[in-house]
């Protein structure tokens, strides 16, 4: 038989998946590894990019800025000029992302290929973002529309770079296959001193027709626009219109398209037909010569429009094409829905939605407020989560979580409990991060662990340390009879300087104390202090703190004070009757109860019953001393 | 009161891909300007590493033409990398050419460092442990050829940089935690701990099998509050300045311990990662803390006996307590800084640093008094 056989295994950072042949079932399963992998989530890999991670280093940055910024702020509401500000942030991050992504990618790759591809999507649509929801308002669209064409569409300055490469080996401009596109291009955007500065390099700059060109494209009226001033922009599209009709240009057909789409002549769509790969670049020039006065609420029509006259090829728009189109149709939550599936993570998304409900952009239905603060807090936790899952991330992924009111903690602290406490330092950084968010539980949690794992290897010094971090009594009770019983015969406490040290920190748990005060009679013990060292043993077996099976050890102590070699009585009289009275309990507790509370186990109950007696005897003795010297 | 930096620093940053555990000088010919190159250990990563960095070799010299080029604006040039693997805990030049490093799985690493490749020239693996499990050998200090490493395991040992084999012991079993760890002098070690309190060791004491006993032990701060960082002022080694686990930094005196130490300074909301004095100019030290603040601490003013009562008159300046805190002059130098600071490194007027922000800042133009 041959069958296959797949085993799991995961954690929450990735999984294994082990392929093996199993040739034989019986007498005994043999078989052959086939082979195995690993399954990594995708963020995994890609948020250990360096230009990816720094992508979101720096976008933490302005994140946290703006938030702080907005709470400081009177009503918690940023004026206009300071939004702009942070979404320019953003933008200048992605861009330098997008670049560094280029220059360092080792080879061709696909995923990097896909991520910039994505990460210009995400620069188109966020600069129409600002243009339409975060720039104050005012001024002309159209021209808006312009610099954001400028700023996006590169066809045209990718042509002319080649354009110049190839003049400076001597070829002529005007002979290039892209130098009519380029031009057009140019035309198209409203960047009307690029395109005639391009038509200056033609080598036939000085005919009519092309000077006649030359002079309506410095004449072209974008600041008439912006000034509200439509009688100028008409005055000189008319200008363009009698030229054309009075075959100016009829001797280079190529002008005779660029005076037609400055007219605002539909039949310069059927000119361009080849030339226009997609609507994005109709649009612009659409918006701008043929409808120039057009308001933001009209930017919809105008997109639909460009889409009529450049269908998209295979019939279905992409993600990115259905978010601008949203954007411009003002569906501001629709945008968001395309975005998100066009995006290689929560992170394009998570920001401008915040972004935009700063800038006051109506996300739902109006009114519905508590929809904008789900849906940021919702992108924000996803992002936040993405960050945590990553080995390195979860400062950055906490923040993050930190800033969404609702769910943040919760989250924070369930994500916390799963990082591994595997090292002091890791965790003293997250001890300290958990005083930040104020997760005292969790601090609590991580302390445990140290202390567990070092109880486990038999480090009780060092346990005792990290115990106390944990502010849990029970734990601390637990790690000291550990500590005592380990020690307590070695005379090795003598050596915990921590003891010395705990100053009101003993006051959580009573067996603490003790030990405390144990150590203290071993430092008297050690200075000489015979009678201090003495009352404080006694006051110590008789308060009865002690763990029952460290009383041997007590008992033990008190048999060296009874009988010191200069027949010193150390012990008084009092004291000598408490013992008394003390052991007399135990005594009848171990003998007549059988009680193993004091010995670790039957057979030792028979010699802790002969120290018992050694110690009454010293004990009587003690007192007989006692009383004859008072 | 903490001011904003003068205009006159400048500050040049670079993004390195790793959290920077550790920054350090290499060291320089001439001690009142920096060094050109500098040396990182990163914490935190899958695959942590070291890393040599030039901050003034153009591009074109660091690389030969197979290598692919480092991104345009890069201030620092990666000149060779090493991988350790585990994280980076503490970082030391010995010599300008040997670096050592302690790391989170106990060893010590001895590594020639030269621009075009760092290699290991031998390591003392496993120094700490807790039972079978390595732990982290936090800190590191250097002496001549004498090395002092210092561990989670509470063990603090000592080896001989020419000799693989020497290893002694210093301190006994009850020892907790070691977080931070200097020479203040040829035969003085100065030990933080876990639990608040200073240890200080004479290295001439030969121990008995377990270690021996420090000669002083001196309660810095609280049992719940480590000491996380330890600076030696760099004219009297008896000066120790330090940072706390919750944001406190002190100065005592090891020949005076005797005295009550100076009350804690509270600056900052976060451990203070490392603390040191400017080695030129010792009336300034430097902090850096969880909360990603980067302390400059100018004492200078102190000088001035106005400030000072007749009996204070002759005592250092970082000693005064509370006319310290009043008179010191604090500036941030980061004031943006969102994420931990945790390392700082002083050569000349130019000040380094390494956070979690995965960045190197280079501060320069400080102004020392």
């Amino acid at each position: 038989m041959n069958s296959n056989s797949i085993a799991l295994a995961g954690n929450h950072e990735s999984m294994v998946v082990s392929l093996s042949k199993i040739s034989q079932l019986k007498p005994q399963k043999t078989g052959a590894h086939v082979g195995s992998f690993e399954l990594v989530p995708l963020t995994q890999t890609r948020f250990s990019n360096p230009s990816v991670r720094r992508l979101i280093i720096e976008s933490h940055g302005i994140f946290v800025n703006l938030q702080a910024q907005t709470k400081a702020s009177v009503q918690e509401q940023l004026g206009a000029d300071e939004l702009v500000s942070f979404s320019r942030q953003y933008r200048s991050v992605l861009r330098s992302a997008c670049l560094s992504l280029q220059e360092t990618a080792q080879g061709p790759s696909e995923d990097i290929a896909l991520l910039c591809d994505i990460y210009r999507g995400g620069e188109l649509v966020w600069s129409l973002v600002e243009l339409l929801f975060i720039q104050p308002q005012g001024g002309s669209v159209a021209v808006d529309l312009v610099d954001w064409a400028q700023l996006n569409f590169t066809q045209a300055d990718e042509y002319t770079c080649e354009i110049l490469k190839a003049a400076e080996s001597g070829f002529r401009p005007d002979q290039q296959p892209q130098y009519w596109n380029a031009a057009w291009l140019f035309v198209l955007s409203g960047r009307c001193e690029d395109a005639r500065r391009l038509l200056l390099s033609h080598s036939r700059k000085d005919d009519a027709a092309f000077r006649s060109i030359d002079e309506l494209l410095k004449k072209f009226p974008l600041d008439a626009l912006n000034r509200d001033d439509v009688s100028a922009f008409s005055d000189w599209q008319e200008e363009v219109g009698s030229r054309l009709r009075n075959q100016h240009f009829a001797s280079y057909p190529q002008l005779e398209t660029i005076a037609k789409i400055l007219a605002g002549n539909d039949a310069a769509w059927s000119d361009l037909r080849d030339v226009i790969d997609s609507w994005h670049e109709a649009f612009v020039g659409l918006a701008l010569y043929f409808h120039p006065k057009l308001r933001v609420v009209e930017l919809g029509e105008v997109a639909e429009e460009a889409l009529r006259l450049f269908p998209v090829s295979n019939g279905s728009l992409s993600s990115l094409d259905q978010t601008l189109l949203a954007l411009l149709e003002m569906d501001v939550l629709e945008a968001l829905r395309s975005l998100s599936s066009c995006s290689a993570d929560w992170w394009l998304v998570s920001h401008l939605t915040d972004l935009l409900i700063k800038a006051g952009a109506q996300l739902g239905p109006t009114g519905d407020e508590a929809t904008q603060v789900d849906l940021r807090e919702f992108l924000l936790l996803e992002y936040g989560s993405s960050l945590m899952a990553h080995d390195s991330l979860w400062q950055i992924g906490a923040d993050y979580l930190s800033w969404c009111p609702r769910n943040g903690r919760a989250y924070l602290e369930a994500f916390f409990d799963k990082i591994p406490v595997d090292r002091e330092h890791k965790a003293l950084k997250l001890m300290s991060a958990c005083a930040k968010y104020q997760l005292d539980a969790v601090a609590t949690s991580v302390a445990r662990q140290m202390t567990v794992k070092l109880l486990s290897a038999g480090r009780i010094n060092i346990a005792l340390g990290w115990c106390l971090q944990a502010k849990d009594p029970a734990l601390v009770s637990f790690v000291v009879e550990r500590a005592l019983l380990e020690y307590g015969q070695s005379g090795l406490l003598g050596s915990l300087h921590l003891l010395e040290h705990l100053g009101d920190n003993a006051f959580i748990s009573p067996a603490l104390i003790f030990l405390q005060k144990y150590h203290e009679f071993h430092s008297l013990l050690k200075a000489g202090e015979l009678l201090k060292a003495g009352q404080l043993l006694t006051d110590l077996i008789v308060s009865k703190v002690a763990p029952r099976k460290f009383w041997k050890v007590l008992f033990a102590d008190a048999l060296l004070l009874l009988d010191p070699s200069d027949g010193q009585v150390i012990i008084d009289k009092e004291a000598t009757y408490q013992l008394i009275e003390l052991l007399q309990s135990v005594t009848t507790e171990v003998t007549a109860l059988r009680s193993n509370a004091f010995v670790d186990s039957d057979a030792d109950r028979n010699e802790f019953s002969e120290q018992m007696t050694a110690f009454r005897l010293a004990l009587f003795r003690n007192l007989g001393k006692a009383v004859c010297l008072s | 009161m903490v001011n904003a930096p003068f205009s006159s620093l400048s500050e040049r940053a670079q993004f390195v891909c790793g959290k920077v555990r550790k920054v350090r000088w290499a060291i320089g010919v001439d001690r009142t300007t920096a060094p050109d190159t500098f040396a990182t250990g990163t914490w935190d990563q899958p695959v942590n590493d070291v890393s040599l960095w030039s901050t003034t070799a153009s591009r074109s010299a660091a690389f030969d033409s197979s290598a692919s080029p480092p991104p345009a604006g890069d201030t620092f040039v990666q000149l060779s990398r090493f991988e350790i693997g585990a994280d980076c805990e503490d970082l030391v030049f010995a010599t300008s050419k040997t670096l050592l490093v302690a790391t989170s799985s106990g060893d010590v690493r001895v590594l020639d460092v030269t621009p075009d490749q760092i290699v290991q020239q031998h390591a003392w693996e496993q120094l700490h442990s807790l039972g079978s499990l390595p732990c982290a050998a936090s800190c590191l200090s250097v002496h001549g050829t004498d090395v002092v490493t210092g561990g989670e395991d509470g063990k603090i040992i000592r080896l001989d940089f020419n000799r693989v084999d020497v290893k002694t012991k210093i301190g006994n079993i009850g020892l907790s935690s070691v977080r931070s760890l200097s020479h203040c002098g040829k035969d003085q070690v100065i030990s933080g701990h876990l639990t608040g309190q200073l240890q200080v060791w004479d290295l001439r004491v030969k121990g008995d099998r377990e270690g021996g006993d420090p000669c002083q032990t001196l309660a810095a701060s609280t049992a719940l509050d480590a000491v996380t960082s330890l600076g030696v002022h760099p004219a009297q080694p008896n000066l120790v300045a330090f940072g706390t686990q919750l944001g406190s930094v002190g100065f005592c005196d090891i020949r005076n311990a005797h005295r009550p130490l100076p009350d804690l300074l509270p600056i900052a909301s976060g451990p203070i990662w490392e603390i040191a004095f400017h080695p030129l100019y010792p009336d300034n030290c430097f902090t850096c803390a969880d909360d990603g603040t980067l302390l400059h601490w100018d004492a200078a003013a102190l000088k001035q006996s106005s400030f000072r009562s007749q009996d204070a008159s002759r005592m250092n300046v970082w000693l005064l307590g509370a006319a310290l805190s009043d008179h010191v002059k604090l500036t941030n130098l980061l004031p943006d800084q969102k994420l931990p600071v945790n390392s700082v490194d002083l050569a000349g007027g130019s000040v380094l640093v390494g956070s979690d922000s995965e960045l190197v800042h280079l501060v320069e133009n400080v102004l020392l008094r």
